[in-house]
Parts: structure tokens; C-alpha cells; sequence
């Protein structure tokens, strides 16, 4: 590698600076009416910064993966607005939020990550040449040194373990250099040492290269990584924690509990 | 169990409708055939039921010859009426003559004898028992210039009681005074028939010959044992000399062949019902194959719990026979209503069918049904058996995408049935006789089941080289679309083996087509001297007076003058067409391509045979050829050989040798060279003055000539090009069923895409990539399989067919349409692609 690991960082990202990137106000999500109804997110306001790592926590049913849905366009809001990089969602088309999707934001998901007829080299670049944009070669192996699969590229996702699996997903999400990475309980499948290798990647791109990452998980452990931890429960931000580490997590979480 | 499968029908109920139309289509198409062609017997049964009402006897001479449906019996003299008449136990006999003519349209012109019925001429019979005809309005003919027509005829061609009518027969045509119309039985005529009746002594004149009958017609006096009296007429007019038979023997007779005239239609149409039954095992198979593999999960759950392999296996075989009993009835349905159209069809062709309902028998019943449920139970029985084996820890695992393709098993098996096939196939066209056409057929089904069982090892690799151009252009579409299409290539080539069938047969009869038309036109371009030919515009039937000819001759401008006919004729043993021409001109208009002896030495006693039937046969120079005609046989020597495809029969004759020993002579062809220093613009209106007066007769130069008979076979390739889009159109249905059911499959995967930012219109295109792959898959294959056959084809068909003509255009057009359709075939599942939830499609909801 020719440039410093800074030097690429100030290339990509600028000068760092704390301000956000993503987030909403006044999110409301409902399902179903009348009695039936369920509020899903019931008036969310939160902010993501730029080069933050953050973990979106709650039991299962709090609305935790509905805010990550409206947040990448996914999925859209009863009332309220989110917004990714000034452009507020709620005025986009499906063809815009998937443009959006493509060349601002990077997914992780639980599982089925890959696209099983592409090798790991083309699911790699696949946003950047759905766009039909050329990737940036030397960032995309930037990246795939990072998470180490140099000797794999031309593997199907079949030939991989669960983990290396996930490994790619991340690269996935980095490659594009989004504005925004959301992962979905990255590491719900995999068993807690493969899972932590693959946070250990996640944090890495945070701190070395700023990018942003919001990641919904239920595991405290993994909440350990974050530099930030939303707790969510029935819909609304109920705690927030700063540099949280496995132990606060689980305490918070034991007196949100007993509420 | 049952339950299960009566839900599985339903949560399926889509895409087994789809497979469905496959055998719907199949079945319709099969019943429909039996259903008109059941029609049309009994409307033909009750006509000659009709027409023998009354009759007690018939008697006519014995051993007619006949081929092609033309025939030829000897007549009986009118003396043996009245020896008939005296018999004891005969109330009345009467000669009855039934030939063939052709009434002119009142705007000058005549139809096409192309109809069944045809126009025939019969002599009046006073006796009602013997004539099945009623006078309606005005009277029975009877004067010489009289005429009677059926009440029908009188309708569509608008003629009037008081008119004059012109009759096309033997000697120049005739103008006869309508005095007359009459009901056939209870109809207004006999269907798809004109019918003229005149007196005896007319009759004799126009259609058989003078104090001749074709039959005698007996009715028996009342109480008469008619067994008894057949004896006493057979004992009196001389046994081996007569054919006695009861009206109703003679009647079953009749039908017989007719049923057998009717059976040749039969076959045609059934072809297309088992090419679309064939294609559709094709889609039943590759449906019920993914059904089963997308149930893995479900099944081993099931086995897991305590269902037995045979529990699973009925539960998709029943599911099967579900389908195959609702598709054979709406295809029972559909085929009796198609019958209807079939019958507009044929009756706009001047064909009619009496109303009175279709003839729906038990057994197109039971046939539509058992067909429906047989082909569809079969090409279920492998993907049932699949079900079966499912074990109990696959409900554990994932389901793996199925990438298998190209055993070694699968490789060797494909390649011993398609060389065994291509074997078959060259070993029919190199052997003659019996055998061989079905040792072809053999050959043809095994090669394209050779390719079947192949496809899957082939798929990848074709795939590969079809998708570079896409690859190119597409990017991660075509990229996508292209690893969609190998990823289960069992899938994929089982799919695009449907439209390979059908690009196969349209290819082959295509390539077939073109390599006649080349030959023919080289051929007749090579042996063509003549600068007119006098055709009768249709088939060979109802051809016109040598009266023409001798008129076309005397003409100063006219140099030459031969005219072409045939006759039916047993020639060594075999039913035939024998050709006759005046070979003492015929080389100055028509070269024969003479190998050995000369045309002109071709005289009474002798005959010339075509190179083909000789060397086939052993005959050589100064052999005899033993020929029998309706009144007489003769042994005939080889006095030329020759090597041309004109004319058709292979054997020919001087028209005096024919003139001998057949009755009526009817030109098919007159041939004329015009005289040195004319010009043919010049003479070309005084030939047209001259047969002006003949309307059946049309005037052709050589090009016209030509384009008559390559024309010809352009109005087969349309009706066979119309039958086999119904193949096409089945096996787009199959790509459409098996993309609908891959979209189903990958919905996480789509919903991934979309996520990470695919478009929707990306979503689409790639599965009409897809879909545009299959179908060029089976247009490659299809392609290949028509170029071998049509290649072996026109190898056995040498010398009459001694180009192989590939017309690029067709071939390309074809390649073009089948790809289209493919992209045609992909519109629904790709919308339905792009219209997928993103969120439901990830599973994360």
C-alpha cells in the first residue's frame, strides 16, 4: 500500500468532524388499526455522527430492527421524518431509495447475506457494479486485506464458513465506502469467537477509516464494541449509554428490566 | 396424507394451471380431431345410407383399380340391366352411373375440385327406391339437354329453375336447361358435394360411355329372400364376371373407405396433438421436478415425523393425477368446441358438414381423459420417486441450490441414445422399403431424447458462449442473468427441451421446404422447353377433355402439342398412378432426362420407368412391366429409362397405350411449344381465346408453372407452421412456470439485491436475460437437431430432392421469434421479481 492508512482516511472522509450523517425525528411506525394497533416506533428522535460505531439494543419486539428498516430506506414511517446525508427519505421515490441504498448506505444482515451465483469478489464490488460504476480497486483491497480474504476472492459463499461469510458481507458494506453502514445482528449466526473476529473488523473500519456504523444487535457483548448504545424499549429510546463495554451493558439492561 | 395434497394443489394451484394448459392443449387438439373426424363419418354414413336406401342389390364389376384416392372399375353393358331386370325375384334394376364432372359458376368460373365430394354426375332413376334424390321444384330431367340439380347446390351457387347451366365433362362443356331441383334424403344436398342429374342417354355421353352403366341398381320384389337372390344374379350373368352385393353390404363398403379417406386427415391432425403432448411431458416434468425440490424441507419434516417414502410418493402422483384429470376435462371441453372451428375451417375450404351436432363418442371420452391423466401421472412419476427419497435430516440442513448436471452416467447414456439415435435415423434413410420411414421416426425420437438425457452436461457450456454478447452489454444483469440460467442446468435444459422440440420440426420443415423448392425449380428450369403449360389449377382431378389438346393443336401458332394424364393402375402388384403423355412429343416439350432407350420408342406395348424405381426394382432395358387396369392387364416392355421427378407416378405410358385400356380420359397438362418466328406475347391471347371456352383449364409460362407447384408446398408449411406454434406456445409456457417458480425460489436473494441496491428495473431485465437464455438454449439445440435431420431427410429423398438448402433468412427469423418469445415468456415472473417486498423477501420481518 502506497497511501497511509490517515492519509486514505482524510482522502475519503475529509477532515473528521461530529456531525450527522443519519437519523430521524419524531419517527412513528404503526401496524395494524384500532385495537390491533402496534406502535412499532412511537416518536423517535436520534442522530448518528459520522465515525461513530453506534448499537441499537432492546428486546426483541421494541421496535430496535423497524428503526433500522426506516433508517436505510427500507421500510417507511407512519408519521415523523429520517433523513441520510441531508436528504430527508420520506420525498423519495422506490427508485431513489434504491439508488440511495446502492451508492450511500452498506448493509449487513443476520444471514443470507451473499448472492450465491457470484464469487466473493463480485459480491464484493456488487453495489458499485449495479450502479455500473468501476470500483476503487485499491480501496476494495484495502478492505479485503482487512478482513483477510485475499486467498478466497474467487470462492463461491457456498465454499465459505458461516463467519468468512460474514467477513464478506462486511467488506460488502465497506467497499462502496457508504455514507452509513447498518448491520442487522451481524453476528447472530456465527459462534461467539468467529463473532467477535467479525466486530473486531467492524470497529477496525471505525476507527481507522471513520466510516459510520449503526448495528442492531440483543447481545451485550457485542454491544461492547460500540462507542455508543441506544436502548430501546416499546418504541422509544429509553437509555443511552457512551464507550459502553459487555458490563454496564448487562446491568442497564437488568434495570430496564425490572421497569 | 390426502389433505396435504389437496392443500399442496392449492398453494400451487398457479403454476400447476400453467402445466395444466400444456395438457389442455394436447388433449383439445387430440379430441377435437376425434371429435370432427366421428362428424364427418357419420354425416359420409348417412350419405351413403341415403343413397342405398331402397337398394336391394348392387352389382358392378369386379377388382377396380385405384390409388390416391382415384379409382377405376370396368362398366356393364346395358344389356346386362335388362338380363337383371328378368331375373325372378327382381321387382326393377336399373343402370346407374355416377362420374365425374364440373358445374361452372354462373360468374364463368369453377371451384377447385379440391373437396371431398367432389361434383359428380349421375343419370335420373325413375324408381324411388333406387334414387335417393326428390324433386322439390320443377321436374326430373328428361330430355337430352335437361339437367337437375340439388337443392344446396341451387343455394350456393345461385342458379334458377328456367336457367342455363354449362357441365365440364368429357367432349367440349355443355349447356344444359335447369328443369329441376331436388333434396338428397332429408337433406338439400349431400354434403361438400355438387350434384347434376341428367337422362341415361346424357349421362352416358358426359360421364361414362355410350350404352355403359357404372352399376345396376336392384330393387327386389317384396318377400324376395335376398340372400337367395344374389346367388340367382350371380348364377345369371356368369360367376367372376359380376360383383353382386346387398345395398347394404355395398353401403358398408363405401363407408369403409371412406373412413379409410378420413383416417389419412385423422393422422395428420393427431400428429399435433402428440407433438404437444410430447412437449408437454416436457413442462409437467421439470414443474412437479422443482415443485418436489422446493418441498424438500417440508418433506423431510414429514418423513421426520413418521410419513413413509410411499406416503410421500402417492401425495405427489395423486397431485399429478389431480391435475391431469381437470386438464384432460377442460381439454375435452376445449376439443369439442374446437371441433366446431375445425368444421367452419373445412366447411370455408368448401367442405360441408351437416348440422345436426357433433358426434361426441365414449371413447373420445374416455381417450381425452386417460391421456390427460397418463401423460401428466407419467412425467410426474420420476419428480414423485425424487419426493420420496427425501430423508428426515434434510429438514436439518439448508437447501442446497441443486448444481448437478454432468455425470459421468448422465454423459455416457446421453451419448450411446443419441448416436444410437442418429444411427436409426441414417439406417432408416439408407434402407429401403417397409421398415424404414418408422425406423426414421425411431431414430428422430431417440436422437431428441439423446438430447434430452445430454442436456444437462451441455446446458453450461452453451449457455456460456450464448451469454457472451449479453455478458458485454449487461454487465451484472447479463452477469446475473447468466448464472441464473447454469446454476441448475437439470432445470434449465429441461426447459428449454420443450422449445427445442419445436424449434427442431419448424427448423426441419423449414430447411425441408426450401430444398424442394430449389430442386423443384432447378429441375423444372432444367427440363421445361415448353413455352405454355395448360394446368387445371388444382390436384389432378377434374382435368379437361383431350378435346382441348386436339383444339390447341390445330392452332398455326402452336408447334408442339403433349399432353400429360394419369390413371389409376396395378403396376407389378402395386396400387398406382400410372402417367401418360404423347411421347412422341413429349421430349420436344419436357425433357425426361432419358438415361437409356429413347421416349419416342415408347409406344403400345411398351413403357418407360424413372431411373429410381428401376435400379430399386432390377428392371433394366427390354424387361417387362406387368401393369392391370379396371378392364383388362398387359405386359408392358422397358423401352426408356429416365431421371426426372416429372412426372410423379414413375411409370409412363403413350397416351394411345392408355387409351386402350382405360375408359375415360381426362388431360392434367397440356404442353406447347409455339411455332418458329412467334413470339410468345403474340400468342399467348390466341391460346387464352382457345381455352377460354374450358374454365377449369389455366394458362402458365414457365415461371407460373413453377410458382404453381412451389406454391404449393408454401400452403403446407403455413398449415404446418400454424399447427406447430401451438408446440411453441406450450413450451413458452413451460419457461414462463419454470421462471415463476426460480423467482419464488430466490426470493431472499432478490429481496438481498434490492437491498444492496439493485433497481427494479434491473431485477427485471435479469430475468428476462434469463429467460431470453433458456429459449436461445433450445432454439441452439433445436437448430441442431433440424439442420441433422433435414440433412438425412434430403439425403433419402435423392434424387427428387438433391439440394440441401438452409434459407438464412427463415432459420435466423425463426432464432429471432423463438428468443423474442422467450424474453415474452420471462414478462410475468420478472415483474413479479421487481414487485417483491424487500423487507418480507429478506426475512427479517
Amino acid at each position: 500500500m502506497t497511501m497511509t492508512l490517515d492519509a486514505l482516511r482524510t482522502e475519503v472522509f475529509g477532515t473528521p468532524a461530529r456531525k450527522p450523517v443519519a437519523g430521524a425525528l419524531d419517527a412513528v411506525k404503526t401496524y395494524g388499526r384500532g385495537e390491533a394497533e402496534v406502535r412499532a416506533l412511537d416518536g423517535v428522535s436520534v442522530d448518528f455522527y459520522a465515525g461513530d460505531f453506534t448499537a441499537i439494543m432492546g428486546p426483541s419486539g421494541s421496535g430496535k430492527s423497524t428503526l433500522m428498516h426506516v433508517l436505510a430506506g427500507l421500510d417507511d414511517l407512519t408519521s415523523g421524518s429520517v433523513y441520510v446525508g441531508g436528504t430527508d427519505l420520506s420525498t423519495l421515490n422506490d427508485k431513489a431509495l434504491t439508488k440511495l441504498r446502492r451508492d450511500r448506505i452498506g448493509f449487513i444482515f443476520q444471514a443470507f447475506n451473499l448472492v450465491p451465483t457470484l464469487n466473493v469478489y463480485e459480491n464484493i464490488v456488487l453495489p458499485m457494479t449495479l450502479a455500473g460504476r468501476k470500483a476503487d480497486r485499491q480501496w476494495v483491497e484495502a478492505v479485503i486485506d482487512i478482513v483477510g480474504l485475499d486467498h478466497r476472492l474467487k470462492h463461491r459463499p457456498s465454499e465459505l464458513s458461516g463467519g468468512q461469510q460474514q467477513r464478506v458481507a462486511v467488506a460488502r458494506a465497506l467497499a462502496s465506502r457508504p455514507a452509513i453502514v447498518f448491520a442487522d445482528e451481524p453476528t447472530g449466526n456465527l459462534d461467539s469467537v468467529t463473532g467477535a473476529e467479525v466486530l473486531a473488523f467492524m470497529r477496525q473500519a471505525v476507527r481507522e477509516y471513520g466510516q459510520t456504523i449503526v448495528m442492531v444487535t440483543h447481545d451485550p457483548v457485542a454491544a461492547g464494541y460500540a462507542d455508543r448504545a441506544i436502548c430501546l424499549v416499546d418504541g422509544q429510546i429509553v437509555d443511552e449509554l457512551h464507550d459502553p463495554n459487555t458490563d454496564s451493558v448487562i446491568d442497564r439492561m437488568k434495570t430496564l428490566g425490572r421497569k | 396424507m390426502f389433505k396435504l395434497t389437496l392443500k399442496n394443489l392449492w398453494a400451487y394451484r398457479t403454476r400447476l394451471a400453467l402445466t395444466g394448459v400444456a395438457v389442455v392443449l394436447g388433449v383439445a387438439f387430440m379430441a377435437g380431431t376425434m371429435v370432427l373426424t366421428d362428424t364427418m363419418k357419420r354425416s359420409f354414413d348417412a350419405v351413403f345410407e341415403t343413397t342405398n336406401a331402397g337398394v336391394d342389390l348392387v352389382v358392378q364389376r369386379p377388382q377396380p383399380v385405384g390409388a390416391n384416392g382415384f379409382s377405376d372399375r370396368q362398366r356393364v353393358d346395358s344389356a346386362s340391366v335388362d338380363e337383371v331386370r328378368a331375373i325372378k325375384g327382381v321387382d326393377n334394376a336399373s343402370g346407374s352411373i355416377l362420374g365425374m364432372t364440373q358445374l361452372v359458376n354462373k360468374d364463368g368460373t369453377v371451384n377447385p375440385p379440391g373437396d371431398i365430394g367432389g361434383t359428380v354426375g349421375v343419370n335420373w332413376i325413375d324408381d324411388e327406391r333406387l334414387n335417393p334424390l326428390r324433386v322439390e321444384s320443377g321436374r326430373a330431367p328428361v330430355a337430352d339437354n335437361e339437367v337437375l340439380i340439388d337443392k344446396a347446390t341451387m343455394v350456393s351457387h345461385g342458379y334458377q329453375v328456367g336457367e342455363k347451366v354449362t357441365l365440364l365433362a368429357k367432349g367440349r362443356p355443355v349447356t344444359l336447361d335447369l328443369v329441376g331441383v331436388a333434396t338428397f334424403g332429408e337433406l338439400d344436398g349431400p354434403p361438400g358435394t355438387v350434384l347434376a342429374a341428367v337422362n341415361d342417354q346424357t349421362a352416358q355421353a358426359l360421364f361414362a360411355q355410350p350404352g355403359q352403366y357404372d352399376s345396376i341398381v336392384v330393387a327386389a320384389e317384396k318377400g324376395t329372400d335376398i340372400d337367395v337372390l344374389v346367388a340367382d344374379v350371380e348364377n345369371a350373368l356368369g360367376a367372376g364376371n359380376f360383383e353382386v352385393m346387398t345395398g347394404a353390404q355395398d353401403t358398408a363398403r363405401r363407408q369403409d373407405d371412406l373412413h379409410q379417406e378420413l383416417g389419412f386427415f385423422n393422422t395428420f391432425l393427431m400428429a399435433f396433438a402428440i407433438v404437444s403432448l410430447f412437449v408437454g411431458t416436457f413442462i409437467i416434468y421439470n414443474t412437479f421436478s422443482i415443485l418436489v425440490a422446493q418441498r424438500t424441507k417440508e418433506s423431510a419434516m414429514l418423513r421426520a415425523i413418521g410419513a413413509n417414502k410411499r406416503q410421500l410418493l402417492w401425495s405427489t402422483a395423486s397431485e399429478s393425477a389431480a391435475v391431469g384429470v381437470v386438464a384432460g376435462a377442460i381439454g375435452l371441453g376445449l376439443g369439442i368446441a374446437m371441433s366446431f372451428g375445425l368444421k367452419a375451417m373445412v366447411g370455408a375450404a368448401g367442405f360441408d358438414v351437416p348440422d345436426g351436432g357433433a358426434v361426441i363418442a365414449a371413447r373420445t371420452v374416455i381417450a381425452a381423459l386417460s391421456v390427460g391423466v397418463g401423460v401428466t401421472v407419467i412425467s410426474a412419476v420420476g419428480p414423485a420417486m425424487r419426493a420420496g427419497r427425501v430423508r428426515p435430516m434434510a429438514a436439518l440442513r439448508d437447501v442446497a441450490i441443486e448444481r448437478t448436471g454432468a455425470s459421468v452416467v448422465r454423459t455416457v447414456v446421453g451419448i450411446v441414445m443419441t448416436v444410437g439415435g442418429v444411427a436409426a435415423f441414417a439406417g432408416g434413410i439408407i434402407a429401403t422399403g417397409e421398415g424404414s420411414l418408422s425406423l426414421i421416426a425411431i431414430g428422430f425420437l431417440v436422437t431428441v431424447l439423446g438430447f434430452f438425457v445430454l442436456g444437462p452436461v451441455i446446458a453450461r457450456p452453451v449457455i456460456r458462449v450464448l451469454a457472451m454478447p449479453i455478458s458485454l452489454w449487461g454487465g451484472t444483469t447479463g452477469e446475473l442473468a447468466r448464472e441464473n440460467a447454469t446454476r441448475s442446468p437439470k432445470r434449465t435444459a429441461a426447459t428449454a427441451s420443450a422449445l427445442m422440440v419445436g424449434v427442431a420440426l419448424v427448423g426441419f420443415i423449414t430447411i425441408l421446404a426450401a430444398s424442394t423448392k430449389v430442386s423443384v425449380d432447378e429441375a423444372i428450369g432444367n427440363s421445361m422447353r415448353a413455352d405454355f403449360v395448360v394446368e387445371t389449377g388444382a390436384r389432378g382431378e377434374g382435368g379437361f377433355s383431350p378435346d382441348l389438346a386436339e383444339r390447341l393443336e390445330a392452332l398455326p401458332e402452336v408447334a408442339t402439342v403433349s399432353s400429360y394424364r394419369f390413371a389409376p393402375a396395378e403396376i407389378e402388384g402395386n396400387a398406382a398412378l400410372l402417367d401418360a403423355a404423347r411421347t412422341e412429343t413429349i421430349g420436344d416439350v419436357f425433357d425426361l432426362n432419358v438415361k437409356e432407350g429413347a421416349i419416342e420408342d415408347v409406344r403400345d406395348g411398351s413403357i418407360a420407368v424413372v431411373k429410381s424405381k428401376a435400379d430399386k426394382q432390377g428392371l433394366r432395358m427390354g424387361d417387362t412391366v406387368h401393369v392391370r387396369f379396371a378392364a383388362d392387364e398387359v405386359d408392358l416392355k422397358i423401352a426408356a429409362i429416365y431421371d426426372a421427378n416429372f412426372p410423379e407416378g414413375g411409370y409412363l405410358v403413350d397416351i394411345a397405350t392408355m387409351e386402350a385400356h382405360v375408359a375415360d380420359q381426362y388431360d392434367s397438362k397440356i404442353f406447347m411449344a409455339i411455332a418458329g418466328g412467334e413470339s410468345a406475347d403474340q400468342v399467348r391471347p390466341i391460346v387464352e381465346e382457345t381455352i377460354r371456352e374450358y374454365p377449369n383449364a389455366k394458362l402458365a409460362d414457365k415461371a407460373a408453372f413453377t410458382r404453381r407447384i412451389t406454391e404449393g408446398i408454401d400452403a403446407i408449411l403455413n398449415m404446418v407452421y400454424g399447427l406447430l406454434t401451438l408446440a411453441v406456445m406450450i413450451a413458452l409456457i413451460g419457461i414462463a412456470n419454470t421462471l415463476a417458480l426460480s423467482v419464488h425460489e430466490r426470493t431472499r436473494e432478490i429481496g438481498l439485491l434490492r437491498a444492496v441496491g439493485m433497481t427494479k428495473r434491473q431485477v427485471r431485465l435479469t430475468v428476462r436475460l434469463e429467460s431470453m437464455l433458456i429459449a436461445l438454449l433450445g432454439v441452439a439445440l433445436g437448430t441442431c437437431l433440424a439442420l441433422g435431420l433435414a440433412w438425412g431427410i434430403v439425403k433419402a429423398l435423392e434424387p427428387n430432392v438433391n439440394h440441401f438448402v438452409v434459407p438464412p433468412i427463415e432459420m435466423l427469423a425463426i432464432a429471432a421469434v423463438a428468443a423474442a418469445a422467450g424474453v415474452f415468456a420471462g414478462l410475468g415472473p420478472a415483474r413479479r421479481a421487481s414487485k417483491l417486498n424487500v423487507l418480507d423477501a429478506i426475512g427479517t420481518n
